[in-house]
């Protein structure tokens, strides 16, 4: 029998090696609780068809003169991509917490592997996790009618925001889930960062906002979505395009 | 000298807030043979088992397993130990295959290689038929015997069982037996914890028995049962006028009325037999039943810790 002699600082391929292994078991429980997952991403698709068939239509005409649902529908998608990397934030805190309550974890930290992996194993899944739910909805929202017209890049842009977010909603919910002394505990715990997008500009203008786009309310909805509008200088109106991300990312 | 020795533990102290768990603990385990800490609940077993684990920090003393220092080269010791806990350490989402095969990747073990070692040691601890159902659905049994086959897959030198059998049947508990026996004859170390006496009685080459953070005797079963007294001959006779005869006979015995039984202090062996016999011989006693008494752990437990024996 030879002797496995690992240094206390195991080198890269085992960084990466555990790292994977941890993230096929990280999506294989994922697999496994399919429950949790679909909770989590029918949350803010209950809230979606909520906010835009029962108030989409009031809000919609306070936006845009003459605005509808579809106008409220382009505003609030945005806002709601991001309840749902709060939606699932809550599922990687319930992870993490039913992961510390189970003996295993005290057999990872005593086994000769990269201990961060056991965490980064969860951050990766929960950027999976994240992605899937967030093609979900806004599955749900092209379905409702949901016409964005950012180009390459502008998605591009929101993809990168979205990692970005992603990825700090993850790392804080580990952090909740790690501090949590039981699964419900965790669970509960980012409640709060659901709340968020509603205290910001998520779901409703905070107060009236210079309309910039001129033109008709069908050629240029939303003075406030994610998309350029394109028909306006960015001069003219320059926190347009990204008002309600930014107003919610600073909230976050 | 050191290659003989798996563990050890020289002056290891470990306290929670003001709470001292452990006041100075002594301990030399040799490779291949099998030391149990035995000790009441609340008495530090599994406190020295996370700290020779590298799960917990000492606060003081030298602690060494295969010559490396638990806090210094944590990482040697990890590759070389496997730990099963009281808390099974196995994964209920996965079945008890992925899970075997979790810990073949962890150890980067070859993928064929991991996959046959998997299997053959889910067939060693017979749970080959439930391999491809999730350990949630498991007996206690079953979920034991697959944290110690996970255990198993890095093949470590040393092993740490804290309370291995507690909560299992008598026959699952041999079975466990059974397999802590083939490790040890293939050159395994082990250290375990236990509550159950009998069970330290079996397996253990040492024993140390731990109480209020000290090890307060040490030795094999028979040095220990050695160390306290409680070995008689009892004798029983027919009638109590035989009892009253026989107490005359043997002034120090403490007779029960109710069963004609004497006990004859002096030893529950031969030799004290012998004496016994001889005496009642001379007396002309008809003697109806006999039985020897040895000391058993039970009586070393109570003498030692002062506690009851756990039921």
């Amino acid at each position: 029998m030879t002797v496995l002699t690992t240094p206390d600082r195991p080198d890269r391929p085992a960084v990466l090696a555990d790292t994977r292994t941890m993230l096929g078991r990280g999506v294989r429980r994922l697999l496994r609780y399919p429950s949790l997952t679909i909770m989590l991403v029918g949350i803010p698709v209950v809230f979606l068809l909520l906010f835009v068939y029962v108030l989409g239509g009031t809000l919609g005409a306070g936006l845009v003169p003459g605005g509808g649902r579809s106008d409220y529908l382009a505003y609030v998608v945005p806002g709601f991509l991001l309840l749902t990397v709060a939606s699932s934030g809550q599922g990687t805190a319930i992870g993490v917490a039913m992961d510390m309550t189970e003996g295993i974890i005290a057999r990872f930290r005593t086994m000769a592997i990269h201990q961060p992996s056991v965490l980064s194993g969860h951050a990766f899944g929960a950027v999976i996790q994240n992605f899937a739910a967030l093609l979900v909805v806004l599955g749900v929202a092209l379905a409702l009618g949901y016409r964005p017209d950012a180009g390459p890049l502008g998605w591009l842009g929101a993809v990168g925001l979205l990692l970005l977010v992603v990825l700090a909603v993850t790392w804080l919910s580990m952090a909740l889930g790690l501090g949590a002394k039981s699964v419900e505990t965790a669970s509960n715990a980012p409640m709060v960062l659901m709340l968020l997008p509603f205290w910001a500009p998520g779901s409703c203008p905070p107060s009236p906002c210079p309309r910039c786009c001129g033109g008709s309310p069908s050629t240029s909805p939303s003075p406030r979505s994610w998309r350029p509008c394109g028909r306006c200088s960015p001069g003219a109106c320059p926190a347009r395009p990204t008002r309600a991300w930014r107003s919610a990312g600073a909230s976050w | 000298m050191e290659r003989q020795t798996a563990i050890a533990v020289a002056g290891l102290r470990r306290a929670y807030g003001e709470h001292e768990v452990l006041a100075g603990i002594d301990l030399t385990v040799p490779r291949g043979t099998v030391y149990a800490l035995l000790g009441p609940n609340g008495a530090g077993k599994t406190t020295v088992v996370h700290i020779l684990s590298t799960l917990l920090r000492p606060d003081a003393g030298d602690v060494r397993v295969l010559g490396h220092d638990v806090v210094a080269e944590a990482g040697a010791v990890r590759a070389a130990i496997g730990v099963t806990g009281q808390v099974s350490a196995v994964d209920g989402l996965l079945t008890g295959t992925e899970n075997m095969r979790l810990m073949a990747a962890l150890h980067h073990l070859d993928r064929t290689e991991g996959a046959e070692r998997c299997a053959d040691l889910l067939a060693r601890l017979d749970l080959t038929e439930a391999a491809d159902r999730p350990a949630t659905t498991y007996s206690g049994g079953m979920r034991r015997r697959l944290d110690l086959a996970m255990t198993l897959v890095g093949d470590p030198q040393v092993i740490f069982l804290d309370e291995p059998t507690t909560g299992l049947d008598p026959r699952s508990r041999r079975a466990l037996w059974a397999i802590i026996r083939e490790l040890v004859a293939r050159g395994v170390t082990i250290l375990l914890t236990t509550q159950y006496l009998e069970e330290a009685d079996q397996l253990a080459d040492r024993i140390g028995v731990l109480d209020g953070g000290r090890i307060v005797a040490e030795g094999t079963a028979d040095e220990l049962k050695r160390r306290v007294p409680g070995g008689h001959v009892r004798i029983r006779v027919a009638t109590a006028d035989d009892l009253a005869r026989a107490g005359a006979v043997f002034p120090t015995a403490t007779a029960d009325p109710d069963t004609l039984a004497l006990d004859v202090p002096g030893g529950g062996d031969v030799t004290a037999l012998r004496a016994v016999l001889d005496r009642a011989d001379a007396a002309g006693l008809a003697i109806a039943d006999l039985t020897l008494h040895t000391p058993d752990l039970d009586d070393v437990f109570l003498a030692l810790t002062g506690q009851e024996v756990p039921a």
